[in-house]
């Protein structure tokens, strides 16, 4: 009967995300209520106020990309959280009347980069140094945008590239791009396939979640900062089944480990 | 016709390898050329979409198609997003890019906790301490010490000292070492390609191979 109504092989599945949304909702209501949260601070984003001074003293812009994803995709959160550290970066360029290149890939993404760098340049008192064409739209084909951003690194001369979101083939491109035009590069993504690129050609990388800790971190918004306290928690959970498991399939008890292959597949 | 894309084609490779000497007229070319063509194509494809999966089947079916009514919906939000260029309606725009981020966490969350949170906890569970797995030749505890370090490195919400520190250096390293290994496969990836371009100037370009 309950077959009928559940696939019961996705139980634990089930109450998995039940228990994670309600541990968010719980987190996001007492983050609301004012209570600070703690997050470590992340090296890579002590980088990002080094890029955007050293640009500064040479008189150069800064290029930022929040990455290629959508809106509607799996990769968003890490759009978003590039967003977030965008809004930094804004904050930082309008305080010291740096200029600021945004390329876009996806044209929804657009009207948002727009509004997070008007909205932080008038939040530092400098509203008449926002320059809206400066935040461009390119192309919605993946290559086409790397070639484009290539080609505007090279001939603004760049001082800092700051590589924010989910990336994937043109990663090498544009990290490459910003080392011909001899910028000083930091980038972030949770596209695990593509951090060793920027491990490889980048000053400094933020590494996978890192990303979404940078955003919660630099916004301090209650949802983001308690969306990384449900994650840690996620992660303490992680631990210990992992060692539940392997100390029991040791013992020839698979007990846990058959229930769990039953119900969450 | 062929003979005309394929020197377009081999053009247009030249202009782009060309950025590897530094950025210049010809690159330049090609890159404009390239974000105008894709533009082109782009806005064909996009009405093409909206005329094939929401215009006709909402006000032209096919013979013995039911009109579906709710498409209106996806149509009217798409619409929406074009009053961004109203002055006073431009917070409209706002509600279809709700939509979108709504829609994008709803299927982050249904693919995160299955495929990439308890599938990995699970293969991590069915390992025995000691024992040599067969696709690693590596003995399973350096492999179960590893996802655990991996898990402490990405832990935010202490500072990293002591013992936390200790198992975020185990992380890192074998971070460092799995990046490594997919370095090396992707550039060997990126060559294979490189070969491909080569073989088609050599070959269908200039003939001689």
């Amino acid at each position: 009967m309950l077959e009928e109504i559940i696939v019961v092989n996705r139980l634990v599945l089930l109450g998995l995300t039940v228990a994670i949304s309600v541990a968010l909702l719980i987190a996001i209501r007492q983050a609301k209520k004012g209570k600070k949260f703690f997050i470590r601070r992340i090296a890579g984003l002590e980088a990002i106020d080094e890029a955007v001074g050293r640009a500064t003293e040479m008189g150069r812009p800064v290029h930022f990309s929040p990455g290629i994803a959508s809106l509607s995709e799996e990769t968003a959160a890490q759009t978003l959280a590039g967003l977030a550290v965008l809004g930094y970066v804004a904050r930082l360029t309008a305080k010291y009347d740096t200029e600021l290149i945004v390329t876009n890939r996806m044209p929804e993404v657009l009207p948002i980069t727009e509004e997070v760098v008007r909205q932080n340049y008038l939040s530092q008192g400098k509203s008449e140094n926002y320059n809206p064409d400066n935040i461009v739209f390119l192309s919605d084909e993946q290559f086409a945008y790397a070639a484009g951003c290539m080609g505007i690194m090279s001939r603004e001369k760049v001082a800092a590239n700051i590589m924010m979101g989910a990336f994937w083939a043109e990663s090498l491109i544009f990290a490459e791009g910003g080392f011909a035009a001899g910028s000083i590069q930091v980038a972030g993504t949770a596209n695990t396939h593509q951090l060793p690129f920027f491990i490889a050609a980048c000053d400094y990388c933020l590494i996978g979640e890192e990303l979404f800790a940078a955003g919660a971190y630099l916004s301090q918004d209650p949802m983001q900062v308690a969306g990384i306290k449900v994650q840690d928690l996620g992660k303490i959970v992680a631990v210990l089944l992992i060692i539940i498991g392997t100390v029991t399939t040791t013992c020839n008890w698979p007990v846990i480990c058959e229930f769990l292959a039953r119900f969450a597949s | 016709m062929e003979t005309l894309g394929i020197w377009i084609g081999a053009l247009g490779t030249l202009a782009i390898l060309s950025f590897l000497f530094r950025e210049n007229p010809f690159f330049r070319t090609a890159e404009h050329l390239f974000i105008g063509l894709a533009a082109g194509i782009g806005i064909f494809y996009g009405y093409q979409t909206i005329v094939t999966n929401a215009w006709n089947p909402l006000f032209n079916p096919a013979d013995g198609e039911v009109r579906k009514w709710f498409l209106i919906v996806p149509l009217v939000l798409g619409v929406l997003l074009y009053t961004r260029f109203l002055n006073k309606g431009k917070w409209i725009s706002r509600i279809p890019l709700g939509f979108l981020v709504g829609v994008g966490s709803a299927l982050a969350i249904r693919g995160v906790i299955g495929a990439s949170f308890m599938s990995q906890i699970l293969a991590t569970m069915q390992l025995p301490l000691w024992h040599t797995m067969a696709k690693f030749k590596i003995d399973s505890i350096l492999f179960i010490l590893g996802v655990i370090g991996t898990l402490i490195y990405f832990y935010f919400s202490r500072e990293q000292k002591g013992p936390l520190k200790v198992g975020a250096s185990i992380g890192k390293w074998v971070m460092m070492i799995a990046f490594g290994a997919a370095f090396g496969n992707t550039v060997m990836a990126r060559m294979s390609l490189l070969v491909g371009r080569i073989y088609f100037l050599l070959g269908e370009w200039l003939h001689i191979l």
